[in-house]
């Protein structure tokens, strides 16, 4: 708009015109600057949402293709030559139910000793008959522990014997791996986990739809296990998070709340409570890690267990649990301390958050979100 | 101890109480006197006289069963056995306890340990019977006063109201008790590592370097300077980039931006600090690390994937909420007339904003961005998984560095033995993290509060 009047024709009066284009000049420069000034503002806001945009694209990016995983489809027959057992026990008369467990273990035993992974052999050369393969490459593109799979069915199911049944196996994480594309497949032979005649069948087999990428809902049910990467899952850590939020909601809420209701609603001013006050806004302040330090000096100083058996700070409360496994418990450990921490920092934020809003009902909302909030955090933490 | 039995016997303690109280009021009632407090405090306040002293007495022997037993077992073992110091005192008393279970243990049993075992199942079950019954007893002791205590004239309602201001008062001073548990704990920690290592050593040392193979013999580096030097960069970069982009949104959402902008935009900016920071870390290590090593690349300057430059830029990403709504929060409590003065003047927006609004808001956003530096100082998963870990004292931040968060980390996983300096030396980070942020925020406080002070 300051163009439009700029240029001032016929000027009547020298000094006049001098200061009236000197303004009209500063009039431009001021409005460019305004302009400038907003645009950097726009600018702002477009990078902090265009921040939240990546994040979220990325993270949906990686994160999606874990949750399908590569599948076999495969006809397995269950071959009495392979599968040279003797008959399942059965509870003879007389026979006592210690001696039939004995008996029932005895020929798990035996059946886990067979050699399954020739099963899976024959079913992968079966789904792909005139491939060229030796027992090691078909076999490496299964996941190792997929034969207890065929056992379990079989030690259900001892009727199997000779059937030839479709049963999805999942294939190992290299061949998921090479089959997502996460793999250079310009790299030599040399560089390749899996070997050339392993990843030519294993492209041919999801070619033919022999191999399908499905939703691997065993990430929720099992536990993260090394000899077996693809079987992995997060049955444990999901757990532990669950655990430790419960301990912090059954700490913080009460301890949190009453706190809040007496600051807001009871305490006179004196020291003690201008004092509290400092406190709760300093520890919503402090560093998660000095929590964590807190934690671990109090574990080791006062329970008096070495660092490495924090596991068994769980103990007590796994009690309930006991048909857990080691693996669990040592899960469980970690996860007991860091509850310590959570509770410790997420108790003052409570607090805070609760007293910045007068009605002691509203102070019940407002610590809500921000508890839950807090609790998701230490979670994922 | 079985817990479900001792929650029935207090459960059963507190309804009895309740009922006793509240009906026993009633009577009073029907006979014809004035009650002071309603019948429900009469209740309240039975069931309180009857679970204070059970409370007391199972609380007693939390505290000290596990010493008492401990102590029992010790008595039962042979001198010789009991005349053992540390792991191996330790050992065999696990294995008698071990036997009381009922669980094996390996290798054979002993004859005492068997004794010993016996004589501690029948403590066990002893010192069992004798804590329920003392609760229960005292329990209804208590219950038995309360009821004698019961006329018209009890002033029931405030003697309930007091109990539970004492335990709101309680809650409150939690806070305080943890601010001491985590100096004492810090301090005392702090002080055993510096009997290993001199202090002067690990605030003005240069090289880092704790050696982990050599654990118990305590030699080793321990120079604090380069891990404070990367927490200061990472805090600075992770500042460059949330300062101007934070302060700048909240200038424009607060005065700029229609209602429908602002009540779309913020929710959109904040859900960045809802994003747990591990996240973060993982966002930086896959996304930003190999990006910025690209852009590096082309632009012929090395940049490493997880760097400084990495961990701060995510964690600026990451701060950006937070400043801009502590400042949003400033900016709008500038009084209005301010404003409108400078814009009847004939100020542009822009002109009123930087002479007449940033100055009369700045003490609370100096405050917000203390806030945040500390934020960035005690800041943890996003630099172990970004920042490199490598602490060495280098000006390039294309480089990795190591801070302060993560070495304490690295020295308290694993299996190292607590006692030595390399455990220990967590601890002495911790208390200059917590005094560096400590210093911080109370700083910080102090300025938001003297400017809410100012106009209000």
């Amino acid at each position: 708009m300051a163009d439009i009047i700029s240029r001032p024709t016929a000027p009547a009066d020298d000094a006049d015109a001098i200061r009236l284009k000197k303004i009209k000049d500063g009039l431009t420069r001021r409005h460019a600057r305004e302009r400038r000034f907003r645009a950097y503002g726009v600018a702002a806001i477009v990078a902090a949402i265009g921040f939240v945009v990546i994040l979220f694209s990325m993270i949906l990016y990686k994160g999606l293709p874990a949750f399908t995983q590569a599948e076999l489809s495969l006809n397995v027959y269950f071959d009495p030559e392979v599968l040279s057992a003797d008959e399942p026990p059965v509870q003879g008369e007389g026979q006592s139910a210690a001696e039939y467990q004995r008996a029932v273990l005895g020929w798990q035993r035996q059946v886990t000793m067979l050699n399954w992974n020739r099963l899976i052999e024959a079913a992968i050369i079966e789904a792909a008959p005139d491939a060229q393969v030796d027992t090691r490459s078909a076999l490496s593109i299964v996941e190792t522990s997929e034969r207890f799979v065929l056992r379990d069915m079989f030690v259900e199911n001892p009727g199997l014997l000779g059937q030839t049944i479709p049963v999805s196996l999942l294939a190992s994480a290299n061949a998921d791996n090479w089959l997502k594309g996460n793999i250079d497949r310009s790299l030599p032979d040399s560089q390749q986990q899996l070997s050339a005649d392993a990843r030519a069948l294993a492209d041919r087999l999801l070619e033919e739809g022999k191999i399908r990428f499905a939703f691997a809902g065993h990430i929720f049910t099992n536990v993260d296990s090394r000899s077996a990467p693809a079987s992995a899952g997060l049955a444990g850590a999901f757990v532990g998070s669950l655990y430790m939020m419960l301990v912090v909601i059954v700490l913080a809420v009460p301890i949190g709340v009453m706190s809040a209701v007496y600051l807001e609603e009871f305490a006179p001013k004196n020291r003690l409570t201008d004092l509290i006050e400092v406190n709760i806004n300093n520890l919503a302040a402090v560093p998660s890690i000095v929590f964590g330090l807190l934690g671990a000096a109090v574990f080791i100083n006062y329970f008096r267990l070495p660092l490495s058996a924090l596991a068994a700070g769980w103990r007590p409360g796994s009690d309930a649990d006991d048909a857990s496994d080691d693996h669990h418990r040592y899960a469980f450990g970690p996860a007991c301390r860091a509850a310590v921490v959570a509770t410790g920092s997420t108790r003052p934020r409570c607090v805070e958050d609760a007293n910045r809003v007068p009605p002691r009902s509203a102070g019940h909302l407002s610590w809500h979100p921000d508890g839950h909030h807090h609790r998701c955090r230490a979670g994922a933490g | 101890m079985n817990t479900a039995l001792v929650a029935a016997l207090l459960l059963v303690l507190l309804g009895f109480a309740y009922q006793m109280g509240w009906s026993r009021s009633r009577s009073l009632v029907t006979g014809g006197s004035k009650l002071h407090s309603r019948p429900s405090y009469h209740g309240s306040l039975a069931a309180i006289w009857a679970l204070l002293p059970a409370l007391l007495i199972l609380g007693l022997w939390a505290l000290l069963g596990t010493t008492a037993t401990r102590a029992y077992i010790i008595a039962q073992l042979p001198p010789e056995i009991a005349s053992l110091t540390g792991a191996d005192l330790a050992g065999a008393i696990a294995r008698i306890r071990q036997i009381e279970t009922g669980f094996g243990v390996l290798g054979e049993t002993a004859p005492w340990e068997n004794a010993a075992a016996q004589a501690l199942r029948e403590f066990r079950l002893l010192t069992y019977a004798v804590v329920l019954a003392a609760a229960a007893g005292t329990g209804a002791l208590g219950l038995f006063m309360a009821r004698r205590r019961i006329t018209a004239r009890l002033r029931a309602r405030n003697e309930v109201e007091g109990v539970v201001r004492v335990l709101l008062i309680g809650c409150s001073v939690v806070a305080i008790l943890t601010t001491v548990g985590i100096v004492a704990s810090l301090l005392s920690e702090a002080i055993r590592f510096f009997t290993f290592v001199s202090p002067v050593d690990f605030f003005f040392g240069t090289v880092w370097n704790p050696r982990f193979s050599s654990v118990g013999s305590g030699s080793g580096d321990y120079g604090l300077l380069p891990l404070l030097w990367g927490t200061l960069m990472v805090a600075t970069i992770a500042m460059i980039v949330a300062l101007p982009i934070g302060l700048m949104t909240a200038i424009y959402l607060s005065q700029y931006a229609p209602p429908k902008v602002r009540s779309t935009v913020k929710p959109i900016v904040e859900v960045l600090a809802g994003i747990p920071t591990i996240v973060y870390g993982f966002f930086a290590l896959v996304t930003v690390g190999p990006f910025l090593a690209a852009i590096g690349n082309t632009l012929g300057i090395d940049i490493r994937a997880t760097s400084a430059l990495t961990a701060g830029v995510v964690m600026g990403i990451m701060i950006i909420p937070f400043i801009s709504s502590l400042s949003d929060d400033v900016i709008r409590q500038v009084p209005r007339a301010m404003r409108d003065g400078s814009l009847g003047l004939g100020a542009t927006q822009s002109e009123t904003i930087k002479r007449v609004i940033l100055p009369a808001a700045l003490p609370g956003i100096v405050g917000a961005f203390l806030l945040a530096v500390s934020r960035a100082i005690g800041e943890t998963m996003i630099v172990v998984l970004a920042a490199g870990n490598s602490p060495y004292l280098r000006l390039n931040p294309g480089e990795p560095v190591s801070t302060v968060t993560v070495t304490i980390v690295n020295q308290l996983t694993g299996d190292t033995d607590f006692a030595s300096p390399q455990s220990l030396v967590a601890f002495a980070l911790g208390l200059t993290l917590f005094a560096m942020t400590l210093v911080l925020n109370v700083v910080a406080l102090y300025i938001v509060r003297r400017y809410r002070e100012q106009y209000e």
